[in-house]
């Protein structure tokens, strides 16, 4: 079967970009990783291109995201974009408000299992439950009930973390 | 039917359980018109549904430049006629040749020198494993990643034996059109301090010690270590040859240079415990599964490999002219890699993958610390902050480090080639 990878790069990229960064928190490693993963996608040209992508981009990513040196990463980054936020943008601006928030949902999907964090990370860019499951290799029946886990979670823990924050500023 | 499961609604919500199962999907449309449970249930899921498809668009980019496919395409090798087995015929023609061909100095003026040439330069490299045990795995590991080309070249060549081979390798590229050989490093040059003896070879040498790893590879493991060798003044001669790069690579490195510094300092631990065996330029590349990557016209101190979470590694060490010690890691995919299923398969369990076992079981190694470890001790102390790139270069990861201004390691960097034995 012949392959336009021209194609699929086009259609697919912006997906395992978004995969990607929901996986290392770095858009521009985001970049390389989905990069690297073409790369290799060239190389083998898998018969089931899509599938193939985000299950090695998904590898990357945990490469990427093991241990404790990830952690700290993370950390630091998180850290650093608060501390740093958007030194020209006066305090309180509706932009502000956006990174606080992106901050708290990155941490809230940080408290998810790796499982559901995966499956919504893979809902949200753009796969269907078919592909998921490829994927995955988790049953396309389980994958709405992992979603519905997933998503009530995030909801929940975000929820969480801005009552934490509107008590500490009360 | 029984009442619907949140798995259920949020199938239906998505239009999946449609997808999957038409017959149960019209089956829970029935069952809603019917259950005011079920369908304010229903609502309650939509809610989630929707709150958290949007803090996922808070959270994640939704629009990103996509970078030119023609920089993947040229990274991959995978450009009109040029397939992967095309590419492995020419890795098995690269392998067999063992010509000494000048290269200039550019490292020099790229640094500040004065960018007189400077021809010549040599360096040495372990030519076989540090250790015997460690030496019929690695070459039998080696010989079993090469592609079946380039292992059929090898076998092809065999019979001809050294001195065949560095005939073939004259008429490629005659001696007589060698550079001089410079003054001995040991004169005042500097290297690595790590590796102080690996600086004797001699470039003339270069040619029959060339042939001599072709030997090496072809007809199985040493007798003798690297260290042996080296200690009884025969080290083999590296010396990079500039081969031509395509312009699919140059745009390649040109769209991929990204500054590595943090991505240097978080994976220094990883390196530094890793297991690093010393390897001829053959067996690096042939470990890689691609063409050995490093600075045109510097010297190679020493090519180690590993494999570090999976990943197959190779470390380059050459010297700028400074006197730096400039560090190259190479990384791609290792088998863990080659196909989806086995992809797949390593995803789920991280532990079997064979990079963690053996670094954990023998801990640290001294030689492997090398620069990667020095990068947390020379930038605490912000003398000679260590600086790093890291770039997508000929379809293989190039991490490069050297405590050098950071214009000038980019620069170094658009100076790297394919290295084969001159």
């Amino acid at each position: 079967m012949s392959i336009d990878w021209s194609t699929v790069y086009r259609d697919t990229y912006q997906e395992l970009h978004r995969f990607l960064t929901g996986k290392v928190w770095d858009p521009e490693r985001a970049h390389d990783l989905a990069q690297e993963t073409f790369t290799r996608a060239l190389r083998h040209e898998p018969d089931n291109p899509r599938a193939w992508l985000f299950s090695v981009a998904a590898n990357l990513a945990r490469d990427e995201a093991r241990g404790a040196v990830r952690r700290r990463r993370h950390l630091q980054l998180l850290k650093t974009e608060t501390e740093a936020g958007d030194p020209v943008a006066p305090a309180g601006t509706a932009r502000l408000e956006r990174e606080e928030t992106k901050r708290e949902v990155r941490e809230a999907l940080e408290r998810l299992g790796d499982r559901d964090r995966e499956v919504l990370l893979l809902w949200s860019s753009g796969n269907s439950y078919r592909e998921i499951a490829d994927i995955t290799g988790l049953a396309v029946g389980a994958i709405g009930t992992t979603l519905a886990r997933a998503r009530k979670r995030l909801v929940d823990e975000y929820e969480g973390l801005e009552t934490d924050v509107t008590r500490h500023r009360g | 039917m029984s009442h619907a499961t949140e798995g259920d609604l949020h199938a239906y919500l998505d239009g999946a359980l449609s997808a999957i199962d038409p017959d149960a999907a019209e089956r829970l449309t029935v069952h809603l018109a019917r259950c005011a449970d079920c369908r304010a249930r229903l609502e309650r899921e939509r809610a989630v549904r929707d709150r958290s498809t949007e803090l996922l668009a808070v959270a994640l980019p939704d629009t990103v430049d996509i970078p030119p496919f023609e920089a993947i395409e040229g990274a991959a090798g995978a450009g009109p006629g040029r397939g992967y087995a095309a590419r492995m015929r020419h890795l098995a023609w690269a392998a067999s040749v063992a010509v000494a061909v000048g290269a200039g100095w550019i490292g020099h003026a790229l640094l500040g020198g004065t960018g007189e040439a400077v021809p010549g330069v040599r360096s040495a490299s372990g030519e076989v494993s540090g250790g015997p045990a460690a030496t019929a795995d690695r070459l039998a590991n080696a010989e079993a990643d090469v592609p079946e080309e380039m292992s059929e070249a090898r076998r092809n060549e065999a019979p001809g034996g050294a001195a065949g081979r560095a005939e073939g390798a004259a008429g490629a590229a005659p001696r007589d059109e060698l550079p001089r050989a410079p003054a001995p490093r040991g004169q005042g040059g500097a290297a690595p301090a790590e590796a102080p003896h690996l600086q004797s070879a001699k470039v003339e040498e270069g040619g029959a010690r060339g042939a001599a790893a072709e030997d090496a590879i072809a007809s199985g493991p040493p007798s003798r270590s690297a260290q042996e060798r080296v200690e009884a003044g025969e080290a083999d001669s590296v010396r990079l040859e500039a081969e031509a790069v395509t312009p699919e690579v140059l745009r390649s490195v040109a769209s991929s240079v990204v500054d590595a510094r943090q991505d240097i300092e978080a994976r220094g631990e990883l390196f530094a415990n890793a297991v690093w065996r010393p390897a001829t330029l053959e067996e690096a590349a042939a470990w890689l599964g691609r063409p050995l990557l490093a600075v045109a016209a510097l010297d190679v101190a020493e090519i180690t490999v590993s494999e570090v979470e999976g990943l197959r590694v190779v470390r380059v060490r050459q010297t700028l002219p400074g006197g730096e010690p400039i560090e190259i890691v190479l990384e791609r995919p290792s088998a863990a890699f080659a196909d989806s299923d086995r992809a797949r398969a390593g995803a789920d369990e991280p532990a079997a993958r064979s990079g963690e076992s053996p670094a954990s079981a023998v801990g640290l190694n001294d030689r492997a610390a090398g620069l990667w470890r020095q990068v947390g001790r020379l930038g605490a102390a912000a003398a000679t902050p260590v600086e790093g790139v890291r770039a997508l270069i000929d379809g293989v990861w190039v991490t490069v480090a050297a405590p050098v201004a950071s214009d000038s390691l980019r620069a170094i960097v658009s100076r790297i080639e394919r290295a084969r034995r001159p």
